[in-house]
């Protein structure tokens, strides 16, 4: 994700575009040119699915370049203003109740953000699969006339929980549609599906993400309500200062 | 009817000899029933000391909840359940909790700690919870501060707080949300670290729920009965009266099951000494009651030369041992109830104070109870009754001439 969490975790999980040749190279190429702008401005609900509760909270989602991302929720009440801005691979958040900003430490990456299936890592890594892993295409197990298939494998020095991570992407409009991580041992354990695609700021993107995790039985669904590419804000609000201002 | 009467006049005609063992036989029935007083009123004063503290005599949760407690595993306290157990006349009070933990901040200082949300005035009547207050005021006498809360002693230290001042809460909120929140000392409670409360932050019912995000649920209902033995009994009752398969009731002994346990693979162990005890008793009586018959054994010879029947040789010698053990057991009575009723109120304090299973002790006492007086009555008169067979064979089968001359 580049701009919110959720285009983020969306460009992190693919980038993809409509690339010329269909190299794995070529299609991440594309797709990072097709989601990643100088800038976005987003807002999102993100409706979390669990076995003990279920929650929709709404956010407002700042982007600028690769690397920095400011979340801010909007609702519901008692979460209103609570933020999470990301700056380069690090993250803090922000308790408005208690005016403290608290750093996400290396040891929590792999906690749940806000609650929902995504993890921190999941924010802080969205722009750096290409650089992480091992791409290849293959061919698609159930279609390979309608989709291609990326098999990403974590390099040697790569620090993480996934074994394998597979993208499964329309041929005919370069959409990602399905994307799957296994463990070490090849086991299934969360799946992103990608629905709803239509025109949004001037670009077709999938407007809903729905995030599984297989383990335990819960969901995170984040529809995007609206999103502009070329936003106009003050670089500033990706600061320490600003994050503390509501 | 006879026997009965020599039995009792033998016993006035040699009254110093029938003191003297009398007194030696209830010396033995005071030590076994005050023996069993302290092992009893120990064990008695432990559950008392762990569910008057603590856990209450029964307690409801979700079913669960026991095995794995789980911030989700909760239930709603619904008025039809409210009314029936402020109604049961066998319970005397009831309190509804909640239980969680956090990450506490306080300035660069934090720390995790184990969270306990308690209706402050409810609570105060299950168990003494308002006693545990060392400094500052209790829950209920802080209606003016917003999120008040009781610091346990060892955090208290580690976050070096003092009363009044505002702590920074974050946790997971039961809609996973994060719970985030300022709450205010009011007051401290545990007197030193090594209490199991110093390490506990007691807040209201109302803020843990609201910050919790819990609604109106809760994890936990703690009643309090008139007696603890009755525990049991009175959870089967409510699990079958409420018929509702979502709770779990359950007494102090599966609440408090390791402490329960331990409690009775320690009494196990104590029967050893309650069983020497018991040796040390009926040997008294035996010797007693040898001495008493032996050294008769002349007159038994004398009795049975002038033509009394072996039988009535026996069966006064066994009668009188037994009225003898009897009447000192009587006379013994007064003595154990009244040392036992005695340490049962003032106790024997242990310095310094142990910890078993999970609860401090720091002093033993006595219980009065029906066990304490009438099993150690029963088994000194028992063992009179049947250490007497022996001397009353034997002075039964006696050659008169024999028996006349030994003196």
């Amino acid at each position: 994700m580049k701009q919110i969490f959720g285009i983020a975790i969306f460009v992190f999980v693919f980038p993809f575009s409509v690339p010329a040749e269909t190299s794995v190279e070529g299609l991440l190429d594309k797709v990072d040119r097709l989601y990643r702008s100088d800038s976005s401005h987003a807002t999102m609900e993100m409706k979390i699915v669990t076995e003990n509760w279920e929650r929709t909270t709404v956010m407002e989602v700042w982007s600028r370049g690769m690397n920095d991302t400011l979340i801010k929720i909007l609702s519901p009440r008692k979460d209103k203003g609570i933020k999470t801005l990301k700056l380069g691979n690090q993250m803090w958040n922000y308790f408005p109740k208690i005016n403290k900003v608290l750093k996400v430490p290396p040891s929590m990456m792999m906690n749940s953000w806000m609650g929902s299936d995504f993890t921190n890592d999941d924010l802080v890594k969205e722009n750096t699969l290409a650089e992480d892993y091992h791409a290849k295409l293959e061919e698609h197990p159930s279609d390979p006339n309608q989709f291609y298939f990326i098999v990403l494998r974590p390099k040697n020095e790569t620090v993480t929980v996934w074994g394998k991570i597979s993208i499964s992407i329309r041929r005919q409009d370069f959409m990602p549609v399905e994307q799957i991580y296994y463990n070490e041992d090849g086991e299934k354990k969360r799946v992103m599906e990608f629905s709803g695609i239509q025109q949004m700021g001037g670009k077709m993107i999938p407007a809903v993400m729905e995030m599984r995790t297989l383990n335990k039985n819960s969901r995170t669904l984040i529809r995007y309500k609206s999103i502009d590419f070329k936003p106009v804000f003050s670089k500033s609000i990706f600061s320490f200062s600003q994050l503390r201002r509501k | 009817m006879l026997t009965l009467r020599l039995a009792f006049r033998n016993l006035l005609r040699h009254k110093s000899r029938s003191l003297l063992c009398g007194l030696s036989m209830m010396g033995a029935y005071v030590l076994f029933s005050i023996s069993l007083g302290f092992s009893d009123g120990s064990y008695g004063s432990l559950i008392r000391m762990l569910t008057d503290t603590h856990s209450g005599h029964v307690q409801i949760h979700s079913q669960g909840y026991l095995e794995r407690p789980s911030l989700f595993r909760n239930f709603i306290l619904y008025p039809a359940l409210k009314n029936q157990l402020t109604a049961d006349p066998e319970i005397e009070a009831w309190s509804a909790r909640v239980f969680s933990s956090a990450l506490i901040f306080r300035e660069n200082k934090s720390t995790i700690a184990r969270l306990m949300a308690i209706d402050p005035e409810q609570e105060a009547q299950v168990t003494t919870m308002r006693e545990k207050v060392q400094d500052g005021e209790y829950l209920s006498e802080a209606a003016d501060v917003t999120n008040p809360i009781l610091l346990g002693r060892h955090l208290q230290k580690l976050l070096q707080a003092k009363l009044g001042e505002t702590l920074i809460f974050i946790g997971q909120g039961a809609d996973g949300s994060i719970a985030n929140d300022l709450f205010t000392v009011v007051g401290i409670v545990g007197k030193s670290s090594a209490d199991a409360e110093s390490r506990m932050i007691y807040m209201t019912l109302e803020s843990a729920q609201e910050f919790l995000s819990l609604g109106e649920r809760i994890h936990e209902v703690a009643l309090r009965l008139e007696n603890y033995s009755e525990a049991r009994r009175k959870a089967a009752y409510l699990q079958n009266y409420l018929k509702a398969k979502e709770l779990d009731v359950q007494p102090w002994q599966v609440v408090e099951e390791q402490f329960y346990k331990a409690m009775l693979a320690d009494q196990q162990g104590n029967w050893i000494t309650q069983a020497i005890i018991m040796l040390i008793v009926g040997l008294v009586v035996l010797i007693t009651v040898l001495m008493n018959t032996f050294e008769r054994r002349h007159e038994y010879g004398l009795l049975l030369a002038l033509g009394t029947s072996p039988g009535f040789i026996f069966r006064s010698i066994i009668v009188e041992m037994t009225m003898l053990s009897g009447l000192s057991v009587i006379v013994g009575l007064f003595f154990s109830s009244g040392l036992n009723w005695y340490f049962s109120i003032n106790g024997i304090a242990i310095e310094p104070p142990m910890e078993y299973g999970g609860v401090v002790f720091s002093a033993i006492s006595s219980e009065v109870s029906l066990f304490v007086m009438f099993v150690p009555a029963g088994f000194t008169i028992g063992v009179a009754f049947l250490v007497a067979f022996f001397p009353a064979i034997k002075s039964a089968r006696a050659v008169p001439i024999e028996a006349m001359r030994e003196n």
